[in-house]
């Protein structure tokens, strides 16, 4: 019995022993401020700051159905990890570009003569650009343009000097005949007024008109006889000065592709072949 | 050609999908400012920042989106708090702290997409202990890095 006894209180003592082990010892060390409230319902402690922290809290509430509530933190000090001093002022502002080359290829032709065409440019050697804070870009810009048609074999370009007419005819029949190609040149500065809207992140389209100055057209007739070779190229062509184009594109990042619509004729009513609504699509960098 | 132009569209739409995160805190942000890799806004007592593609791998991120809201009412304040709270109850982990029965700091770690795990964090500095301010920030993280790593980020 003694031996019950002995095991009994040696367990107790475990007990108790194990309880105290349990309790919470919370050491704050020079608190800035102790805040005790005392209501009818309950106790409350608040205890603010410590030696390291000064923006430390440390709550206790001890309420009448014998219950306590204890809560800690600090004060969290936010970091902006993006700091805003390299960030780019997307503002609204005016600006000066240069932007968009391009080249593509003929996709449709009315005239049904042409075999393909080919045109490459610059749209903005320079342009005067307003970039809204919505993503939005306007520009008016002034650029230059390169358009080549070829024809299709065994058709010729023809540019009669006297009457300024340019007329198809085929290349003439002869045995050793070989490479003929012939050409139409045309060459541009262009003035587009081009609208920009970012989509998503660096996906954007892009719209806009050009207004074309033609100051240049010439037609090139080439092909080899034997071991001779020949380039026949004449220029002084009639065509219309001034012609409007249409474009629409597409870009990821500083690359897109583009589409081209030129509804107007190349040359003046009467002075050469009707081309007119022709369509062109290509790649465009740095759009 | 018809073939291209429904093709053009079709892209565009599905782009335009992708945008949308589903999340609650999207109606904070304006959407049609990601437009680059980083941009800042300050507008109407609102700071955003938008940091995505390299500059934001340089922390090890793909996506930060803040937003700090200066001066506003407390109405407002609780708005904010409201959509955050919204969202952070479909969060797989959170660490909150509530002052004065408000919201002080959450963050929270979402569900991850594909390939990025995402946290949303809240501070309302309004609750501060020392030198409270009238600011309350949001922050929308994607990337790479542990709830610890990206808590390390924005502490000082």
């Amino acid at each position: 019995m003694k031996r019950y006894y002995f095991l009994l209180t040696v367990l107790l003592a475990a007990v108790q022993l194990s309880a105290q082990n349990n309790d919470t010892v919370k050491v704050i060390d020079q608190p800035r401020q102790v805040i005790i409230t005392e209501t009818p319902t309950g106790v409350q402690m608040k205890v603010l700051g410590d030696k390291q922290d000064d923006t430390y809290t440390y709550t206790v509430q001890h309420s009448t159905n014998d219950t306590v509530h204890t809560s800690q933190g600090s004060d969290w000090e936010l970091n902006f990890p993006y700091n805003l001093s390299f960030t780019k002022n997307k503002d609204h502002h005016w600006s000066i570009i240069m932007n968009g080359f391009y080249m593509g290829g003929g996709i449709h032709h009315s005239w049904e003569m042409i075999n393909n065409s080919f045109e490459i440019g610059l749209l903005n050697i320079a342009a005067i650009n307003y970039s809204s804070h919505h993503g939005q870009d306007i520009s008016l810009g002034v650029g230059i343009h390169h358009k080549s048609f070829s024809l299709k074999r065994p058709n010729m370009l023809m540019f009669d000097e006297n009457t300024n007419v340019v007329s198809t005819t085929f290349y003439p029949d002869i045995a050793d005949i070989k490479e003929r190609t012939s050409n139409l040149n045309l060459w541009a500065l262009q003035f587009p007024l081009l609208f920009r809207q970012r989509i998503y992140k660096t996906f954007a389209i892009r719209l806009g008109g050009i207004m074309n100055w033609n100051y240049k057209a010439l037609v090139n007739n080439h092909y080899i006889i034997g071991n001779t070779e020949y380039s026949i190229t004449q220029n002084g062509l009639k065509q219309n000065k001034i012609t409007f184009d249409f474009i629409a594109g597409l870009t990821l990042g500083h690359t897109g592709i583009y589409f081209r619509y030129s509804p107007n004729e190349v040359f003046k009513k009467g002075y050469g072949p009707e081309i007119k609504n022709t369509w062109t699509m290509g790649g465009i960098i740095a759009f | 050609m018809k073939r291209i132009i429904i093709i053009c569209i079709g892209l565009l739409a599905t782009i335009t999908a992708m945008a949308q995160q589903g999340l609650n805190i999207n109606s904070l942000f304006n959407e049609k400012l990601i437009t680059d890799e980083w941009v800042t806004q300050e507008l109407n007592g609102k700071t955003e920042i938008i940091v995505t593609g390299n500059k934001a791998k340089e922390l090890g991120l793909t996506t930060y989106h803040s937003i700090s809201v200066t001066g506003k009412a407390k109405s407002d304040r609780s708005a904010i708090e409201r959509l955050v709270i919204k969202d952070g109850s479909q969060a797989i982990d959170k660490d909150v702290e509530y002052r004065n029965g408000q919201l002080y700091y959450g963050f929270y770690t979402l569900k991850p997409n594909k390939k990025n795990k995402r946290y949303i964090f809240y501070l309302n500095q309004n609750l501060a202990n020392k030198s409270p301010k009238n600011i309350v920030t949001v922050i929308y993280m994607e990337g790479k890095k542990s709830p610890e790593e990206v808590k390390k980020l924005i502490r000082k």
